[in-house]
């Protein structure tokens, strides 16, 4: 990064409502990030390009005050350098070539001509453009453009990446390219947002997760933080064992399952499935049974370390379904 | 006798060739239909569905000639469109209702048929709204809908779930999975999500460059070419790794927590937990390792790429 | 049996017949352009210039009833609506010869042509214009917006069933426009005279007046579909409908001063309005006397019905093609 960070803190809300006349963006969000890469989740609807729009100072909160990098984000070019926006939406000029494209917005920045041509070219080299970078955007594929609008917000080197949906639009070849240069970015130091409703495209990039729905905030961090704290949530633990029974009861009887159920599964092998709330016991104990008892353990699968299953949850408390 | 058999299928636009000398067949079950942007993958289901003529090649659709009888294909296939596209004007149950009249229904049995639909499909008083208030997610369930009311024996559904939210996706791959195990269509999804093809499909296709350049059974192609476990730890792997390798089992680090064990089950699986217990790093998962579709879809595009270059 | 209609099930059933989803598609667009105000108040206004068509009618009846051909009240009144000869030997109506004459019976028939033929030039041919401009611009203009071809033609529908259709949904308007008026005009002359073989005097007049009906629908019809192809904004292909009327109006203003002082010119056909007004007259057979010209006129219409059909089938494919 061109400036070593010297913000701790990456976002804050305080508070912060956004009102469309009657139409609600979000209600009352209270938030402290620190610097790292956070996947923005949620449904359709649920509030995800508003709290963009309010992070890259595009909409004024009604009510509640909004700091970027330390610094409120409306009318502040300054606070822009920093920051990269990919949006959802299409907004690139028909007739321009990418790679002039790019170097133009550069130059909003402050880049002199030469540089920001270079430094395009080198952008959309990383994106997987150096093809196409010289043919009019009229010409580009929903794919190229996507890249394109990525190599736009990694060109003046932000320290925070703020994305709408890269990667819609996307085969699987351009999805692993385009994880891999955003993968990079984080290892490099550099904080992003990535704001999307399909979970593999998150999971593929960060651990740490926001989820709104509805336009409210309703959880964040790590899939197991949030688990943890959910109270009255067992762990399902999956595991193909070949004395079964024998293990069944040795968890029941130290009293570390709620519940352990033995069936089969689609292919007829025989499955236990352990509902423990004491996760980091149920761990510690595992192999000493193992050892003990000569158990062969081939499998061990943990059903909720997706995030598939941890939103599922979320959302059934979140309508008082559970 | 396989529902889809295509030979030599060639399209040009111009000077543009979309489909190269393209032979597929489909059987039964759910297909997964891939291939980079711009392969030919849209350019294929068209000329499936008789919308466009090819340059050359023949082929047959659920026994129909492509060429001659495509109103009979399109009689017995339901189509849904990646984009979004919507009967301007009408309401939910409106659209449903022409659409199942459009494939000749009559107009009763149409609206009553498109009802029983439109519950299938978790909609439900928005139904009776004008489409243009619809959200994205329940527009493509409307299109969903349109393109099962018929009763179709074949599905072509392209990118069924690209806009949905995690919950409506999973009950999207639900109804597919339904419709096809017991109801025994045969559905082909095209989509760029490769975690929906390894949840849903039983087969995969690759179209590269408008040819098709692997036609396999997800099963046979998630193998790993020998046998080893991934098992990932909370914490590092570093160790374990060492341990290991000292008892000489062959072992390959994938991330700080992630190793890829190799060799039989039997025999690394009890030393693999012992050198976790020794270590004191619990044991997050173990699970046989299996190719992954991505590398699999890589590789195929790649081996196009060099081929053509 | 305890299941009974559970999920998703299969279906089979009798099959409508293939060749009649144009009336679907037909459906659709008279549904969606009855719900426009201003075309409810047309079609209810359209009848009101056949009212007064009929008074007059009536007139004539009582005029002949009373024996006194020359105190005509009913001359002023058909002034009127009627006018006086112009110097346009195509457009003036025989009236005025049969009010100059004494014998009103043996005119009857040619009243009538001339009544028919100034209820279609003088308002409904307007009000036609009025329908088409509400109803042509949006059928496909907004489908080629939506993209519902794609819904179309993955059925089993030809392009030939989809336009006709659209055709049917406007032409269904027309018809009420002016078909129905024309033809109810007839009735009531029929059911106003003083015995019923005037019918075998006139029979001709129904069958002149589909042909008029034609002349005024079909080439209308198409004119209008086929903006409506050329362009994804309804308001343009609105405008554009409009336009050609309008041009045609001061087209004609032009030709027909140029005409008044002694030239000649072809430019003439310009006037959309006044050709159909021509082979109307023609049909009409309202000047028998005159021996008028009119393959210019029936040609020009010819050509732009085809034209227009071109055109429309062409636009109608492409989106498949890409």
């Amino acid at each position: 990064m061109n400036e070593p960070s010297t913000q701790p803190v990456l976002i804050e809300f305080e508070s912060v409502t956004k009102l469309y006349g009657k139409v609600l963006g979000v209600n009352d969000i209270s938030l402290t990030l620190p610097q790292g890469a956070w996947g923005l989740l949620g449904p359709n609807g649920a509030g995800k390009s508003t709290l963009l729009n309010l992070l890259t100072g595009q909409l004024l909160p009604t009510r509640g005050t909004v700091r970027v990098l330390g610094q409120d984000p409306r009318n502040n070019p300054e606070l822009m350098r920093k920051i990269g926006y990919c949006p959802g939406f299409e907004g690139l000029y028909s007739s321009v070539t990418g790679r002039k494209w790019v170097a133009f917005l550069l130059e909003m920045h402050g880049v002199r001509r030469r540089e920001a041509l270079e430094r395009a070219e080198e952008c959309m080299a990383v994106v997987g453009m150096r093809d196409g970078m010289n043919r009019p955007i009229s010409n580009y594929s929903r794919g190229m453009r996507q890249r394109t609008k990525i190599a736009q917000a990694i060109a003046h080197d932000p320290q925070l990446l703020i994305l709408d949906e890269p990667l819609s639009g996307l085969d699987p070849v351009g999805r692993a390219e385009m994880t891999e240069v955003l993968r990079t970015r984080i290892a490099n130091g550099g904080s992003l947002i990535l704001a999307s409703h399909v979970l593999h495209e998150i999971e593929a990039v960060t651990d740490s997760f926001l989820l709104i729905s509805g336009g409210r905030l309703l959880a964040s961090g790590t899939a197991e933080e949030v688990h943890e704290l959910l109270f009255d949530l067992p762990i399902e633990v999956q595991i193909r064992c070949d004395q079964p029974e024998r293990l069944s009861g040795l968890v029941m009887s130290a009293g570390l399952a709620d519940h352990v159920s033995l069936g089969r599964d689609q292919s007829g092998t025989r499955l236990l499935k352990v509902a423990t709330r004491q996760t980091a016991d149920f761990s510690a104990q595992l192999p000493k049974w193992i050892a003990e008892h000569n158990l062969q353990v081939n499998e061990l699968k943990t059903a909720d370390d997706s995030l598939q299953t941890l939103f599922n949850s979320l959302m059934k408390i979140h309508r008082g379904e559970r | 006798m396989p529902l889809i058999e295509l030979h030599n299928l060639t399209k040009d636009y111009g000077s543009f060739r979309a489909i190269d000398k393209l032979s597929l067949t489909v059987d039964n079950g759910i297909t997964g239909l891939l291939g980079p942007n711009g392969a030919g993958k849209s350019t294929l289901i068209k000329v499936m569905l008789g919308l466009v003529s090819c340059t050359s090649g023949n082929g047959k659709v659920l026994g129909h000639d492509i060429v001659a009888e495509c109103a009979d294909i399109r009689t017995r296939v339901g189509y849904m469109p990646e984009d979004d596209c919507y009967l301007h004007g009408l309401s939910g149950i409106e659209s449903v209702q022409v659409a199942a009249q459009l494939s000749r229904f009559q107009a009763t049995e149409a609206l009553r048929r498109g009802h029983e639909i439109l519950d299938f499909c978790g909609m439900g008083q928005e139904r009776y709204r004008n489409v243009e208030t619809y959200s994205t997610g329940m527009r493509q369930k409307l299109r969903f809908a349109m393109a099962i009311v018929h009763d179709p024996e074949l599905l072509i559904l392209d990118e069924p779930t690209s806009g949905l939210d995690p919950e409506e996706r999973e009950s999207m791959l639900n109804r597919i999975q339904i419709l096809s195990t017991q109801m025994g269509k045969a559905i082909i999804i095209c989509t760029h999500i490769l975690p929906d093809v390894q949840v849903v499909c039983d087969r995969v296709v690759i179209i590269a460059a408008g040819r098709v350049t692997l036609s396999e059974e997800l099963e046979v192609l998630q193998q790993s070419p020998e046998p080893s476990l991934t098992v990932s730890f909370r914490g590092s792997a570093n160790s374990i790794r060492d341990s290991l390798a000292n008892h000489d089992i062959r072992v390959k680090q994938v991330d700080d927590q992630t190793l890829r064990v190799f060799g039989a089950e039997t025999e690394t699986s009890p030393l693999v937990w012992k050198a976790a217990s020794a270590a004191d790093v619990a044991i997050r998962s173990i699970v046989p390792s299996k190719t992954s579709l991505e590398e699999v879809f890589l590789k195929a595009v790649q081996e196009t790429t060099d081929a053509n270059s | 049996m305890p299941i009974h209609n559970l999920g998703y099930r299969t279906w089979k059933g009798p099959l409508s017949s293939a060749n009649s989803r144009w009336t679907v598609i037909a459906g659709i667009g008279i549904r969606r352009a009855w719900q426009s105000m201003w075309l409810r108040r047309i079609v209810f206004f359209a009848w009101v210039p056949g009212v007064i068509m009929a008074m007059l009618i009536y007139l004539f009846e009582q005029a002949i009833a009373d024996g006194n051909p020359s105190a005509f009240a009913y001359s002023r009144l058909a002034d009127m609506f009627l006018g006086r000869i112009d110097g346009d030997a195509l457009r003036h109506n025989a009236y005025t010869a049969a009010s100059m004459s004494q014998d009103l019976v043996q005119h009857r028939r040619q009243f009538w042509c001339s009544l028919l033929q100034a209820l279609y030039q003088r308002s409904q041919l307007i009000m036609q214009i009025m329908v088409v401009g509400l109803t042509a611009p949006a059928l496909i203009s907004q489908d080629m917006r939506s993209r519902a071809f794609l819904l179309y033609f993955s059925r089993p529908i030809s392009r030939t069933q989809y336009i006709l259709g659209k055709a049917a949904s406007i032409a269904c308007y027309v018809l009420v426009v002016t078909f129905l008026p024309g033809i109810t005009l007839y009735v009531t002359g029929v059911l106003l005279s003083p015995d019923i073989s005037i019918v075998l005097d006139t029979w001709d007049i129904p069958l002149r007046i589909v042909g008029a009906t034609i002349t005024m629908v079909v080439p209308t019809t198409c004119l209008g579909l086929m903006l409506s192809s050329l362009t994804t904004e309804t308001r343009f292909a609105s405008f554009a409908w409009f336009a050609v009327w309008i041009f045609g109006l001061f087209s004609n203003t032009v030709t027909s001063a140029f005409v008044a002082i002694g030239g000649e010119t072809p430019l003439e056909m310009l006037s959309l309005f006044h050709v159909i007004a021509d082979v109307q007259a023609w049909l009409l057979d309202v000047r028998p006397d005159v021996e008028l010209d009119v393959i210019g006129p029936l040609s020009v219409l010819i050509t732009v019905t085809i034209v227009s059909l071109t055109i429309l089938y062409k636009r109608v494919s492409a989106p498949m093609n890409v």
